[in-house]
Parts: C-alpha cells; sequence; structure tokens
C-alpha cells in the first residue's frame, strides 16, 4: 500500500510507532529490570549496584523453601493440566459439535474461572472444603487433591478456549467420511480428531501449565500447614527480606515459562492455534 | 434388482420438514441424480442415507436391510465429499486404506486393494504423497479410491465436482461416469448443476422445497417437464401464459399455436428455444416476428423476438448463414412445429 509522504502523514505514522515502542517497553521493562536485579551484588536493592554476582543463583540450591515451592508448583500444575485437558477435550468436544439448549450457558459457565477474581475462588473453595470436611470427615482443605482440584478450575477455561478454536476450525466432513469408512465414534476421535487439533492440545497444555504454576492467590487458601508452592514461597520471602535471591527465582522462572513457549512455538506454531 | 428404498422419509428442524415424507427406489448399479436449488432438502436426503443426519421419520433400506437407525460405521456406505474431506494426516496410502484398516483387513490385502483403486483412479505412484502435496482433482480422486475401496454397497457423491475448476471438472465428471459404469455400483449423486446431473445420471430426481417435483431419465425431465418449476430448472425455456382447447393455445397476447397433444388443462406451453425455426421472411406456417437481439456464441446465436401480439421468445439457432447478417428492428419468420409445444398446468401438473 502506498502510504503518502505529506507531512502529516509521516507524523501520524511517526506517533503511532512511537506508541507501539512505548506499548513494548511498558511491558518488557520490569522482566529485563528483574533480569538485571538479580545479578546484583548488594544485600539491599538499590540503584546504582555495588557490583555484580552470581551469588544469589548458587544459594537457591540451599534454600528449601525455594526447591520444595519448585517441586511442589511443578507436581500440581502437571497434574492439574492433565486433569484439566482431560475434562475440557470431552467438554470442548460437545461444545463445538453438539447443538443443544443451554449450549452457551455451559460455555458461560465453564468460562467462569477467568471472570471471577482468583482469590475470590480460593476464598470460596477454601470455606466450600471446610463445610464438607465438618460434614463428611473427608479433609479437602491442605491435601493435595483438593489443592490439585481447585488448580484445575484454573486450567479448564484456557484449555477450552483454545480446543474449542481449534474444533471449530477442523472440518466436520472429515469426522463424517471417517465414520461412514467404519470407524466408531471414539475410533474417529483417536485417530482424526486428536491428531488434527494437537497444536491446539500442546498449546492448551502449555497456557494450563503456566496459570496453575504462576498462581497465588488460590494455592494461599488451600496448601498444607508447612508447605509452599513456589509464589507462596516468594511472598513470604518478600515479608522479612529484599535481596535479589527473588529476582534470580522470578528471572528462572521467567526462562521456564519462557522455553516453554519458545518449544511449543517450534513444535505447532503458536500463531497458528491462539 | 433393488438396491435401495426410501420409504417416506422425513427431516423436520422444528416445524420446517427439511425433507417432507420423500419415497424412492434405485435399482442395483443405477446412477441416480438428486438435483435441485440450494434448500431443496437433497443434501439432507444424502446424509440421513449415510446416517449423518437422523430421520425424524421414515425408512432407509439398503440391500434389504433396514439401516435407518444403524450409525454411519455400520453401514457400509462410501461417501465422496464436495470439499474432499481427506485425512490431512496421513499418506494417499493411509487415506485410502483408512475403510480396510477399521474392517480389520490383513496387511498383503490392504496392499493389493489400495494399490487396485488408487490404479482405478489412475493414481498409481502417489500412494507415499501426503495428501496435502496434491492438486484438487487429485484430491477428489483419492477421496473417491477411498469411498470405493471398502466395497460399499452404494457410493453417495454430495456435490463432488463443484470445488474444480471448470474443465477439471468436466474432466473427472467423465472419469467418475466410467468408473460406476465400469464397477456396475449404485450411485447417487447430489447437485444442483443440471449439466453435471444429465450428463451423469441414468435417472433424476428434481426436488423442490423438500418433496419431489419430477423423477425420470434426462430426456423425459427436458421433453416433458410435469411443472413450471422442473422445466425451468433443467435446460431454458420459453413460457407462455394463456388457455389451451383441444390441440391448440391462445395466448393471452392472442397468438394461436398449433399443438401435437390436447393441452384442455394447460394454463402455460413451455417452448424449447432451439426447437423453433427461422427464416429470413414469413412465409407458410410461420408468422412475423422483429429481432430484438442478436447475441453470438460460437456455434450458436441466440435471437431474442418480438411478436406482433406482444409474445416474446428466445430462439437457439445454428450460428452463420443468414442469422449473422440480421440486425435488431429486422422481421423475419418464426415458425413453432406442433410437437415442440408442451403443456404445463395451472398448479404445476403437467396438462394432458
Amino acid at each position: 500500500m502506498v502510504r503518502g509522504t505529506q507531512l502529516h502523514e509521516r507524523l501520524g505514522r511517526l506517533a503511532y510507532g512511537a506508541a507501539v515502542w512505548a506499548g513494548f517497553g511498558f511491558l518488557l521493562l520490569p522482566i529485563l529490570l528483574v533480569l538485571w536485579l538479580s545479578f546484583f551484588s548488594n544485600e539491599i536493592l538499590s540503584l546504582p549496584p555495588d557490583g555484580y554476582s552470581l551469588r544469589w543463583y548458587t544459594s537457591l540450591v540451599a534454600k528449601r523453601e525455594f526447591v520444595d515451592g519448585f517441586g511442589l508448583s511443578l507436581e500440581v500444575a502437571v497434574l492439574a493440566t492433565a486433569v484439566g485437558l482431560a475434562v475440557s477435550l470431552p467438554a470442548s468436544l460437545v461444545l463445538v459439535r453438539g447443538r443443544f439448549p443451554g449450549r452457551e450457558a455451559l460455555l458461560n459457565f465453564l468460562m467462569a474461572p477467568l471472570i471471577v477474581p482468583a482469590i475470590v475462588i480460593g476464598a470460596a473453595l477454601y470455606i466450600f472444603f471446610i463445610q464438607i470436611e465438618i460434614a463428611t470427615d473427608v479433609p479437602l482443605s491442605g491435601s493435595a487433591p483438593g489443592l490439585v482440584g481447585a488448580h484445575v478450575l484454573l486450567t479448564i477455561p484456557w484449555c477450552i478456549r483454545l480446543l474449542t478454536a481449534n474444533l471449530v476450525g477442523l472440518d466436520p466432513a472429515i469426522e463424517e467420511a471417517a465414520a461412514s469408512l467404519g470407524a466408531r465414534a471414539w475410533v474417529v476421535i483417536l485417530r482424526v480428531t486428536l491428531p488434527l487439533i494437537w497444536p491446539g492440545l500442546i498449546a492448551a497444555a502449555l497456557f494450563a501449565f503456566v496459570v496453575s504454576f504462576g498462581n497465588l492467590e488460590i494455592s494461599l487458601f488451600l496448601v498444607a500447614p508447612g508447605e509452599t508452592t513456589l509464589p507462596i514461597a516468594i511472598l513470604q520471602y518478600l515479608e522479612w527480606k529484599a535481596d535479589p535471591t527473588i529476582a534470580a527465582v522470578s528471572t528462572l522462572q521467567v526462562l521456564l515459562i519462557g522455553a516453554g513457549l519458545v518449544a511449543t512455538d517450534r513444535i505447532v506454531g503458536l500463531a497458528r492455534v491462539i | 434388482m433393488t438396491a435401495l428404498v426410501l420409504d417416506r422419509l422425513t427431516k423436520l428442524y422444528g416445524d420446517h420438514a427439511a425433507v417432507d415424507a420423500l419415497s424412492l427406489t434405485v435399482a442395483q448399479g443405477e446412477f441416480l441424480v438428486l438435483l435441485g436449488p440450494s434448500g431443496c432438502g437433497k443434501t439432507t436426503t444424502l446424509r440421513m442415507i449415510a446416517g449423518f443426519v437422523e430421520a425424524s421419520q421414515g425408512s432407509v433400506s439398503l440391500s434389504g436391510r433396514d439401516i435407518t437407525r444403524d450409525p454411519p460405521h455400520r453401514r457400509n456406505i462410501g461417501v465422496v465429499f464436495q470439499n474432499y474431506a481427506l485425512f490431512p494426516h496421513l499418506s494417499v496410502f493411509e487415506n485410502v486404506a483408512f475403510g480396510l484398516r477399521r474392517r480389520k483387513r490383513p496387511e498383503a490385502e490392504i496392499r493389493t486393494r489400495v494399490a487396485r483403486a488408487l490404479g482405478l483412479v489412475r493414481l498409481d505412484g502417489f500412494a507415499d504423497r501426503s495428501s496435502k502435496q496434491l492438486s484438487g482433482g487429485q484430491q477428489q480422486r483419492v477421496a473417491i479410491a477411498r469411498a470405493l475401496v471398502i466395497e460399499p454397497d452404494i457410493l453417495l457423491l454430495d456435490e463432488p465436482l463443484s470445488a474444480l475448476d471448470a474443465k477439471l471438472r468436466l474432466e473427472v465428471r467423465q472419469e467418475l461416469k466410467a468408473l460406476q459404469r465400469l464397477l456396475g455400483i449404485t450411485t447417487i449423486l447430489v447437485t444442483h448443476d443440471q449439466d453435471e446431473a444429465m450428463s451423469l445420471g441414468d435417472r433424476l430426481v428434481v426436488m423442490h422445497a423438500g418433496r419431489v417435483e419430477q423423477i425420470g431419465s434426462p430426456q423425459q425431465l427436458y421433453r416433458e417437464p410435469a411443472s413450471r418449476f422442473v422445466a425451468s430448472f433443467i435446460g431454458r425455456g420459453n413460457f407462455l401464459e394463456g388457455t389451451g382447447t383441444g390441440h391448440s393455445f391462445t395466448t393471452r397476447n392472442g397468438w394461436t399455436l398449433a399443438a401435437a397433444r390436447p393441452l384442455d388443462r394447460a394454463a402455460t406451453v413451455l417452448i424449447r428455444p432451439e426447437s423453433i425455426t427461422l427464416a429470413p421472411t414469413a412465409g407458410a406456417a410461420m408468422v412475423p416476428a422483429r429481432v430484438a437481439l442478436v447475441t453470438y456464441l460460437g456455434p450458436i446465436a441466440e435471437v431474442a423476438l418480438e411478436l406482433a401480439g406482444g409474445d416474446r421468445l428466445v430462439v437457439e439457432q445454428a450460428s452463420g448463414g443468414w442469422l449473422d447478417g440480421v440486425e435488431p428492428g429486422r422481421e423475419i419468420g418464426v415458425g413453432i412445429p406442433p410437437e415442440a409445444v408442451v403443456g404445463l398446468g395451472a398448479e404445476g401438473v403437467a396438462g394432458a
């Protein structure tokens, strides 16, 4: 397209470009700052740095709360992702292929965890779990199934969004062709539907993992006494110390999730499925 | 022998009948075409036969067994879709082998049968290609091979040629016809394209608003349409309104035509454009008409005429000769052979 060379057209383009770069800067600068801070040698965060050091990274290995927190977060995120996908896949199939009254309502219901503030979900679940415990003696609060179950709630909207988006793009005639050739419903799903939407499946898994791994608000209410996920460990550490340890932990977390995003993009092309 | 019987097959969407009590019998080895405008119910009918859409009422029997409530995978029906619907994640070989693998055939048999099916559609040597590397025509051939390899009781084709460009469409059409003859497989094709329907079908079913308008050979539908809908949907025609008495028909504008058959109940007559004769001057058995427009179309020329009383006719004639020099405004002679006058009833019922 010819874009014009009159003064007001050039100025317009310049302003637009500046706004875009300002937006990028606003998003990226805090992350770059954290990265920078994590290499400061100062005990107390201040500018300019006294010098640079890797000691905040090396000392992490010895800090149990972070190592254990990372382990628990990883465990919860992996389980919540797996369960979230297992629940969301059949739900997405029904939502996309089915035509029944209440379909829209069901979709909105499954999206709800995205709208309700996580802290409210956390508090509500905590009260709910306590009530169940009082009524049945089944200890849900502070239990692993309780925590994972709560995280599954977080993963569902993301899984449903990505899976339905991919299913909508899949020509139903391909599934019908498979059925007419003798494939039962579950064979069609296994041999045709899943292989064709696996980019969406991978992307859904990644996003589910990220929201679960980074969640603080729900975990705060539901972890067992003495146990912490990584975000809780970070919060607790910050309450009495403000050294670059936190920056180092955050940097590692950003790198881990960034690596996941890059790997997913290489395998399935994220831009194509989101 | 009867291959397929549809008995009062009906599909309701709410109060609306997409297919309304459709009854039809298809003979073994027959090539039947369901023809009609979009929304006439032809595709819904095909999808009920395939089992993709559940019938609201009525039944479908295939080779003597009632399959109305059978899911698609138990019907043994080959389906070819408009947009090919190949499995994009599988090779050409695995696409064609899909149905045989579901039937748990031994590997050696699968290899032979897939090779034979690919040979039938002239795609030998394409087995290892990805389906995404093929042209539209090749993809549709793979889809045909995939449907045929399972030796279905019936082959269903849902507008299989409409996604192809015009030249390729003719080519695949001829191949399809030859293949159907060769294998003698009972086939139902759905289309809105009358040329496709006429060239492929042994019998045509013209559908309109969920109902059968007329069933017959291409010749019958063209020569003796049962209604104005069929007459205007298949081929082109001049429709003149008026009243019939015995072997004559008088148009509203007062032009009286002689007809070969009695037209007592006819309110409209159909005259096909190519059945009209033209002469440079009005002679015996000819009436004078003024040329309104001549459109040259290569082998034929289309002449629009206006008669003295106000009736208008479109005539198709072989181009060349005296017709090439005719300018609008000139007076020429028009003759209507009595056998070319086809009566149509007032309510779409054939007039005698």
